[in-house]
């Protein structure tokens, strides 16, 4: 019992240094807060007069999960530079397990995602977002914001996973790769809906679209064409987004012992 | 952390430790067959040119990286099946920046006691008494990234005592520091004399001269040579230690002895 409470105390006290070290890093804000932000105002303010998919209802949902990939790509920067500064040697050293060193890096992580996705709703809701008819903020935003913790630990583990697999100078290239991708294949701001059926399903069969849909089910029950997605709908995305972060909360545990803490042999 | 029992710090025994590597069907000994004996609270300096097996040598005796064949005992505890004991005993310097630097100095030693088990209030205690032993206490507050390089090397060492040791690596601590800085570094060092047993891998003759109690010289992943600075002169024929260093290291000299 004693050692389950050390082994718990080292993994927290690691989670704080990785979180004082994001939140004392300028970029972690303009990556994590300032990029989603800025996005979210300037396509609502700039294009929902030209297209609904525009509209807060649909937009902030799939912002919030775009938003997610910033903390993938810092998760990224911290991994790789930790190993790159011999930081991460001396603490293999210590008693601590591999699994607290992942267990560390993916709570602050989540924590800093999720923190990022409540401020986007929060900017939403400041804007005029209030998911309803009667003009009072609905009920509805909060699961409609939670929902989305599954893909942002999605996200916090392929930040893991790339920092421990890649160099300092590779990692945040790839990440920015899988950025791209979340951009266009989430239907964030594209009208996926509109395009073929086999464009749809390749983008169903990745997370970003289902954890996007997710959003879209619970706060306004309808897609960006008008149609209804009910609960069945949600769960059924629901399902894709869990299913990928379990697997790459596995990989990444996986990337860490075999690459990074090989790296010391 | 230790207890005050390992105040003295704790003997190192190896025998055979090999380490070989294996990359793209090449095979290198980086370390091969390394018998040793260090005695509780001695400060044991390992010398050698670059490749020579130091770094590696101390990689295995921090259970960092495992032994191809033969073991170690660190305090009695066998670094391949107590890896857990040993890890809880000794700790290590690098020989590279290796402090979270977006942390204050404080912070990066309360973290260290922490992760080794130490209480919030005693890791409290132990940060106030190392920050005072080591004279960091000018820089307790500032975040590491603006330190120099030799307060960070100072910070480096701070963070491995601070869970009292009773056996500290020192991987060429003083690396690229000014003659300043690596002066003040010795003092430092020097203060540990007796209190913890010392490994320490330098490049610096002058360094291992003036600190250590017994000198190891490894070449080509053995030990070619072991004894006092006066020993190993003797051994050689040399008055200057930097002339039996040479002839030893080059392979000139006879092989160990004690």
């Amino acid at each position: 019992m004693a050692a389950t409470s050390k082994r718990s105390n080292r993994m927290l006290l690691f989670a704080g240094r990785v979180l004082k070290e994001i939140l004392r890093d300028p970029l972690s804000f303009i990556f994590c807060l300032g990029v989603p932000l800025v996005l979210l105002l300037a396509m609502y303010f700039l294009f929902s007069p030209t297209a609904p998919w525009f509209e807060l209802e649909f937009l902030t949902p799939g912002i919030a999960v775009f938003s997610g990939t910033f903390t993938m790509l810092y998760m990224t920067l911290l991994v790789s530079r930790d190993r790159s500064t011999w930081f991460l040697m001396r603490l293999y050293t210590s008693p601590m397990k591999d699994a607290d060193f992942v267990l560390g890096y993916a709570l602050s992580g989540v924590l800093v995602g999720m923190c990022q996705v409540l401020i986007c709703w929060l900017t939403a809701v400041v804007v005029g977002l209030c998911a309803g008819n009667t003009g009072w903020i609905s009920w509805r935003i909060l699961p409609a914001a939670l929902c989305i913790l599954p893909m942002i630990a999605g996200f916090v583990a392929v930040g893991i996973l790339f920092g421990s697999l890649f160099s300092d100078k590779a990692a945040p290239g790839l990440s920015s790769i899988v950025i791209s991708g979340a951009g266009f294949l989430s239907g964030a701001w594209m009208p996926i809906e509109t395009l073929s059926e086999g464009f749809q399903s390749f983008c169903a069969a990745l997370p970003f679209y289902p954890a996007v849909q997710c959003g879209r089910c619970l706060l306004v029950g309808k897609n960006i064409l008008g149609e209804p997605m009910g609960m069945d709908v949600f769960r059924r995305h629901f399902v894709v987004t869990v299913i990928y972060a379990v697997v790459l909360t596995v990989c990444a545990v996986l990337a860490f012992k075999l690459k990074a803490r090989r790296e010391a042999d | 952390m230790s207890t005050a029992q390992n105040a003295r710090g704790a003997s190192i025994e190896v025998q055979g430790l090999t380490k070989i590597y294996k990359s793209r069907g090449k095979t290198v000994t980086a370390v091969d067959n390394l018998d040793l004996s260090v005695g509780a609270g001695e400060f044991f300096s390992l010398l050698g040119v670059n490749g020579a097996g130091k770094t590696t040598t101390i990689k295995m005796l921090s259970c960092l990286s495992v032994p191809t064949a033969g073991t170690a005992r660190i305090g009695g505890f066998d670094i391949r099946t107590q890896a857990d004991k040993v890890r809880q005993i000794i700790n290590v310097s690098p020989q590279n920046t290796a402090v979270a630097l977006n942390l204050t100095v404080r912070e990066n030693l309360e973290l260290t006691a922490g992760l080794w088990g130490a209480a919030k209030a005693d890791a409290r205690t132990a940060a106030d008494r190392v920050i005072a032993e080591l004279g960091l206490g000018k820089t307790a507050d500032s975040l590491a990234r603006t330190l120099s390089g030799g307060w960070q090397r100072r910070l480096s060492i701070a963070m491995a005592l601070i869970t009292e040791p009773s056996v500290l690596f020192l991987d060429e601590p003083t690396l690229g520091l000014d003659v300043l800085a690596r002066r003040e570094l010795w003092n430092v060092i020097q203060k540990l004399k007796g209190r913890v047993t010392v490994i320490l891998t330098t490049h610096y003759l002058e360094e291992a001269e003036a600190l250590s109690d017994r000198i190891g010289i490894m070449a080509d992943g053995q030990l070619h040579a072991l004894g006092t600075v006066s020993e190993l002169c003797a051994l050689t024929g040399k008055e200057r230690f930097e002339d039996a260093f040479v002839e030893i290291a080059s392979g000139s000299a006879g092989k160990g002895e004690d």
